[in-house]
């Protein structure tokens, strides 16, 4: 029983810096970000019986974190920022303005992050987990609670709006350089 | 394969996930599709870089403490069981060795039989013990089955009849055998029934005893000071969970048995 297994907190902590990090991009903001690892923890503690030993312990950890963050910032936060998903869709130039090549590497960098916080959160959530915790399609539909057709779609679209908005930042220091 | 097919795949291929034929399909595709080619060449191109530029942020040491602290917390109050624990402990064994029925959650390796009535029972008393057992206080049969699909992965199927004695207060997420379920909360006077809608695969229905209720076979079970009617209804079990006796709970179960 994962109750009286050492071996499942031993996990737990050592999954402590992915799901810090998961907080953070959830969250955006460090102190909230700490409370939400710590209310996960709690859940997990609570909840520990129902933890299969054959299951993924970090994707179950980062589903009690999705859910907690639901429950805790986001029923009470206003609509942020959203892009225009449908524009984003279309061209075909894989380089575009990622190419570090093409620009300052400090200034990718932050006009990624920018990116990425501005972009809305059922999509950088999917992108996060994919690009950066490595969770196949099954597990992040598994963590999210939607079917995998439409995690692939959050995806594509999320970075589509990542990618435009990348453009955009790119022609408008273009234009500031010129002037 | 056509260009919108294609892309239905970008993500399985660059998970390495895509099976032989379906891979070849698509490499043939990409072999003649600029387009298609252009297109994954930018989902991937936009995954190197948010996974060059997301680089992790060092843990807060407070933060790593006080994590520490929960998980030792949590050791000692494991260690002082509260006095119930015993006595429900030792009814729930005598419930499996008279023949309980167990339910095994078959899309997992678990050796652990865990029974879905005691899990039921637990998760009514906890609503029971809440200040307001509701996720959602919508009432509207519509509007409710859209709230719990939006955050399940399963079609939600509410019944259509219920007693006119019971009054709908609203819904829940709950987790029943390690899955998310649906649960409809209702009041009859100061009495609380949980309706809990499960995917019925993999909860083989067996061995709690058996009734025909109107030509639905209705099987009941007792856990601790609770009782719970649990039927099949198309891909769903659902069950009815009270602390009612049991012909108020066979009467308010046979109206929701009429799907």
């Amino acid at each position: 029983m994962a109750g009286s297994d050492p071996g499942f907190e031993e996990e737990a902590v050592r999954l402590l810096p992915s799901l810090y990090h998961f907080a953070r991009w959830l969250t955006s903001h460090p102190p909230d970000a700490e409370d939400l690892v710590q209310e996960t923890y709690r859940r997990a503690l609570r909840s520990r019986h129902r933890f299969l030993p054959a299951t993924d312990l970090k994707a179950w950890l980062f589903t009690i974190m999705r859910h907690a963050a639901i429950d805790l910032f986001w029923r009470t936060r206003r609509e942020g920022e959203r892009v225009d998903l449908e524009e984003a869709e279309g061209t075909g130039d894989a380089r575009l303005c990622l190419d570090p090549r093409g620009g300052d590497e400090t200034l990718l960098r932050l006009d990624l992050r920018e990116a990425l916080a501005r972009l809305p959160a059922i999509y950088r959530e999917a992108i996060f987990l994919s690009d950066v915790e490595g969770f196949t399609v099954r597990e992040i539909a598994a963590i999210l609670g939607c079917p995998e057709g439409t995690v692939k779609a959050r995806l594509s679209r999320g970075r589509l709006a990542l990618r435009r908005m990348l453009r955009e930042k790119g022609q408008s220091r273009r234009q500031e350089a010129v002037r | 394969m056509t260009c919108q097919e294609a892309r239905l795949h970008f993500q399985d291929r660059m998970d390495g996930a895509l099976a032989p034929p379906l891979a070849d399909a698509l490499e043939a595709h990409l072999a003649t599709c600029p387009d298609c080619r252009g297109a994954l060449g930018l989902q991937q191109a936009v995954r190197v870089e948010v996974r060059r530029v997301l680089v992790p942020p060092p843990v807060p040491t407070r933060l790593e403490r006080e994590v520490r602290d929960l998980i030792r917390q949590a050791r000692g109050e494991r260690r002082r069981l509260p006095r119930w624990a015993v006595p429900v402990a030792a009814a729930a064994l005598i419930f499996l060795t008279l023949g309980g029925v167990t339910y095994y959650a078959s899309t997992v390796q678990d050796s652990r039989p865990r029974t879905l009535l005691a899990e039921l029972v637990e998760d009514h008393i906890r609503l029971r013990i809440k200040d307001h057992p509701a996720d959602t206080h919508e009432t509207d049969p519509e509007r409710l089955k859209a709230w719990f699909e939006s955050r399940l992965d399963f079609p939600v199927v509410l019944p259509r009849r219920v007693a006119d004695e019971l009054r709908l207060e609203g819904g829940e997420i709950s987790y029943i055998l390690g899955r998310r379920v649906a649960c409809l909360i209702y009041t009859r006077g100061d009495d609380l029934l949980t309706l809990y809608l499960l995917p019925r695969r993999g909860l083989p229905a067996a061995g709690l005893p058996g009734r025909d209720l109107g030509g639905v076979p209705l099987r009941v079970g007792q856990h601790r000071e609770y009782r719970a009617a649990i039927w099949e209804g198309g891909e769903l079990l659902y069950a009815l969970v009270s602390d009612l006796d049991d012909e108020a709970l066979l009467r308010a179960a046979r109206q929701m048995t009429t799907l």
